[in-house]
């Protein structure tokens, strides 16, 4: 019950992007198309799981043993970039496909706030292994669910006669406004804590 | 039985009042007619006449160019003056067959098939194919194409369109009142022809009259009479196929794929004159209205007459048409002049007042969605439209662009007068083009 | 103090380990790229234009590097890039003469008159699927700008007189207009090039007059000035086989006023301004009164060379 609560938390009332802000960047980045948002939320989720069960061994068994868990940021940091690194590597020699459609965006995760953030919330709020591998799931299908919506928008919003002081980014980040404020709705369900 | 209606479709004004209750008048053959030698879909005729001979009444002038094809028979005796690209109806020069009329009026001898009903169904068929019959609804696709289905498409139902959804026209409505029984008996024939078990005629419930006529001379058939609700494009083929079958045509599909044919009113009774008569396809019934027309009416009407003298013959001032068109309102063609010819597909000639055809400027889509619920075949041409704007015509296909039949709904029901169908016609032209590059 | 070699030695540890981590994998997934792809991003124009017919810039540098496309292929790029290109990827390039679009009419709404009235949505390509359009020629321009929604570079313009015209400096030579024309009336043509016929209908002289009063009738009188005037039925057209620009004098000698001069006259100017018009008709006047005198006096002082000099029968054409 307790999983499930987690994933919906995470999926919907504390969404990441559009409840937390967090992951901005690719959010606006790579919506385009819904074809690339599908690619994007992969890489996301792949990484948030990795990501996410890295620095929790890291701190289980690094960081809390020897007292340092104020190193926490830099190093989550530090292994997170690093594991983006590779699977951008990963990604260019398996699927160039892929790769292609993500471009430069491979290495904006790299540094991306939305998984630090879900490395340092899981440390933060003292979930145990099964939870941690929850919350990244929940949190990487709430940023895929938010990127295909948006994406999906902006495609629809490609047949539209857009003021032209609005068109390109102004009238993306409106909807993407928008959009966050309908996400505020899910707020209800949030368990009284 | 209450009126039958399909989804979608609207409500126009429909102006039937002032000819619904006038007889058919013939209109005397003109001194000289002009008969287009491609007046069908698919292949134009080629003419088999040499300028200066003699013709007589129903003889073939041009013979059919291929399968999807169908013959052309002079409609008045005389003298052929030239055979020579002339205006059309849809606005670009046809090549036209030019006769004089001599005034006699002799006619071809002709033979019918009295006993059609043990006559081979080949026999039936290369009747109606050399008598020159199309589709006369407007769509003139040749009618022995449309009654040799393909074996594995078996034809169960056959429907007659009775609708007459169209503004302002009452031609069918004629035939079905004056010419019941031919009309019946072309339905027979063409269900016999077909192999099909059941034969439906539908009639809007704005002509009771007709309803009444052809429910008794059905009496003694097995042939249903089905009421449909008064509603625009009730007379489209799957509009058609969906009040009385509740049968959905597949997108891309022909009514053929859901075992039925749709068949005019006026198709079926040149049908029986074919068959029994061997009379070919020369004449046709058509409504000359309008708010110009001060004289209007149904006509039996020569084809090859310049629509110029039926407008003279109804009393119409040229200086006082703001607009032509040939066909109905919604689906008809405006003219640039009255030079043009009657067709076998022209069933009306509208004449209106310049204030009454007045196009005012578009506005922007205010998104009220009622060219979505108006649209018979459940598409968003709002959307299509807006593809179109932005030259994005793969989106366009992928809303099924290629679906659309131009019916005019969407059009008639816009707030902001957007030309929703031009819009789209240009869509599907751009999406036909394209195929036709990677093919 | 401890407290600080610890974190110290936890943070380079951890840090030695993701860069062992990362040599390694740099090994397992090396890809080979083409250093000179980035090379030859860094040079291409980067509109993504599609003139070159490849999907965007990095498509044609990948089939820069693949050898299937010519450095040459860049219209907005032009000579400058294909000696970049050829620079790059070391190879021998000919520059390509460069090449802007032309929208060959000038019949607007004075000289071809409007036969019907359309109202139907802002696009040539309906208007022309609709009967062969609103114009009296069925060949010439309709002005309605479905080149111009094509441009990307906004090259293109309506002029005053229902017609449109290129820009020969802005315009890049994407021929993405050409596509976009439903008559077929914009073609590529030298941007040196300085004498233009601005008529693209075939039909016979008597046709054309009825419908344009600046079409080319075919009347081959610019023939007798320059051998490179070419004729197409009863067309006239420019070869493009010579390298130096035409004598703009062969405008001139065209009764129908269809040539174009385009050292004279700027392009707006010549099809929407009557007194550029008058000008011309005015030179063109002065100029037929000069080469007769000249044809004259030629006959007079050397009557018996002339047949050697030029054919009879061709002389009695020009001098009409």
């Amino acid at each position: 019950m307790n999983i499930l609560i987690i994933v919906l938390m995470a999926m919907l009332t504390e969404n990441f992007v559009l409840s937390k802000f967090l992951g901005i960047c690719p959010f606006l980045g790579v919506s385009r198309r819904i074809s690339t948002a599908l690619g994007m939320s992969m890489a996301v989720l792949f990484v948030m799981l990795v990501a996410s069960l890295l620095t929790y061994a890291i701190h289980i068994h690094i960081l809390l043993p020897l007292d340092v868990s104020y190193l926490q940021t830099i190093v989550f940091i530090l292994v997170i970039a690093s594991t983006v690194q590779l699977t951008e590597m990963a990604i260019q020699k398996l699927s160039p496909g892929l790769y292609d459609a993500l471009g430069i965006f491979l290495p904006l995760i790299t540094t991306n706030c939305a998984v630090l953030g879900i490395a340092v919330l899981n440390v933060d709020r003292g979930y145990h292994l099964l939870e941690v591998l929850f919350f990244a799931l929940g949190a990487a299908a709430g940023f895929g669910l938010a990127l295909l919506l948006f994406a999906g928008l902006r495609e629809t919003m490609e047949t539209a006669d857009i003021p032209k002081s609005f068109q390109g980014a102004a009238i993306a980040l409106v909807t993407a406004g928008i959009l966050s404020l309908a996400f505020m709705g899910f707020s209800g369900l949030a368990p009284t804590s | 039985m209450s009126a039958l209606t399909f989804a979608g479709g609207i409500h126009p004004a429909y102006h039937k009042d002032r000819t619904s209750g006038l007889a058919v008048q013939a209109i005397p053959a003109p001194q000289e007619v002009i008969i287009p030698l491609s007046q069908h879909i698919g292949a134009p005729a080629k003419a088999c006449v040499e300028p200066g001979a003699a013709v007589k009444v129903g003889q073939m002038i041009a013979e059919s160019g291929g399968f999807v094809s169908a013959p052309v028979h002079s409609s008045v005796s005389g003298t052929m003056k030239a055979i020579e690209p002339r205006p059309g109806p849809m606005g670009v020069p046809v090549l036209c067959a030019i006769i004089e009329n001599d005034g006699t009026d002799a006619a071809e001898d002709t033979a019918g098939t009295a006993d059609w009903k043990t006559a081979s169904v080949a026999d039936l068929r290369q009747k109606i194919q050399s008598c020159g019959v199309v589709g006369m609804g407007g769509a003139t696709f040749p009618t022995h194409v449309k009654l040799s289905p393909p074996p594995n498409k078996p034809i169960d139902t056959v429907i007659l369109n009775g609708a007459e959804c169209e503004p302002f026209l009452t031609a069918d409505h004629r035939i079905m009142l004056e010419h019941t029984a031919a009309m019946v008996e072309g339905l027979q024939i063409i269900t016999r022809i077909l192999d099909a078990k059941h034969a439906v005629v539908g009639i809007e419930v704005n002509k009771p009259d007709a309803l009444d006529a052809v429910r008794s001379a059905c009496a003694s058939t097995d042939i249903r009479v089905v009421p449909l609700q008064i509603k625009y494009p009730q007379g489209g083929e799957k509009q058609l196929i969906s009040a009385v079958l509740r049968r959905e045509v597949p997108s891309g599909g022909l009514p053929m794929d859901v075992g039925v044919v749709v068949q005019n009113a006026g198709t079926a009774r040149a049908v029986q004159q074919a068959v029994t008569a061997g009379r070919p396809l020369y004449e046709r019934i058509l409504t000359v209205t309008g708010s110009a027309v001060p004289e209007p009416g149904n006509f039996l009407v020569r084809i090859g007459t310049p629509v110029a003298t039926l407008l003279t013959h109804c009393g119409v001032s040229a200086d006082r048409m703001g607009r032509l068109i040939l066909g109905g309102p919604m689906m008809g063609f405006a003219q640039r002049h009255a030079d043009v010819p009657v067709t076998k597909g022209t069933s009306g000639i509208l004449a209106f007042l310049e204030t009454e055809s007045a196009i005012l400027p578009p506005m922007a889509c205010i998104r009220c969605g009622r060219c979505v619920r108006a649209c018979p075949m459940r598409l968003v041409p709002s959307q299509i439209a807006a593809c179109c704007d932005h030259r994005l015509f793969s989106h366009a296909r992928a809303a099924d662009a290629m679906d659309c039949m131009e019916c005019g709904s969407c059009a008639h029901e816009c707030p902001s007068r957007i030309p929703l169908v031009q819009k789209i016609r240009l869509v599907k032209a751009e999406i036909l083009a394209a195929r036709r590059k990677t093919a | 103090m401890t407290s600080m070699l610890i974190a110290i030695s936890v943070l380079c540890g951890i840090g030695l380990a993701m860069a062992l981590l990362l040599a390694v994998g740099k090994r397992a997934f090396a890809v080979e790229v083409d250093p000179r792809f980035e090379q030859l991003m860094d040079v291409i124009p980067g509109a993504n234009c599609g003139g070159c017919g490849l999907p965007g810039c990095s498509g044609y540098a990948s089939a820069l590097l693949a050898g299937t496309a010519a450095p040459d292929a860049c219209p907005p790029g032009g000579a400058e890039l294909t000696m970049e290109i050829g620079r790059i990827l070391g190879m021998e390039v000919t520059v390509r003469e460069p090449e802007v679009a032309l929208v060959r009419c000038a019949g607007g709404n004075s000289e071809s008159p409007i036969r019907a009235r359309y109202d139907g949505i802002d696009d040539c390509r309906a208007a022309h699927a609709l009967a062969g359009g609103f114009k009296s020629c069925t060949h010439g321009c309709l002005g309605l700008g479905s080149c111009i929604a094509a441009c990307t570079f906004n090259a293109i313009e309506r002029t005053a007189n229902g017609l449109v015209r290129i820009d020969p400096e802005r315009c890049t030579g994407c021929r993405n207009c050409i596509a976009a024309c439903p008559r077929h009336i914009i073609a590529m043509v030298p941007k040196k090039e300085v004498v233009h016929v601005l008529c693209i209908n075939p039909d016979k002289a008597k046709d054309v007059k009825a419908v344009c009063t600046v079409g080319c009738t075919g009347c081959k009188i610019c023939g007798k000035q320059s051998p490179r005037m070419v004729f197409d039925g009863a067309l006239a057209r420019v070869s493009t086989d010579a390298n130096d620009p035409l004598d703009p004098s062969v405008a001139l000698s065209c009764p129908q006023g269809s040539i174009y001069d385009a050292r004279e006259y700027r392009l707006s100017d010549w099809l929407s301004s009557a007194d550029t018009r008058k000008h011309f008709e005015e030179r063109a006047a002065a100029w037929k009164e000069a080469e007769k005198a000249r044809k004259a006096g030629a006959r007079k002082e050397k009557p018996p060379k002339k047949d050697d000099d030029q054919p009879a029968s061709s002389q009695q054409e020009v001098t009409p």
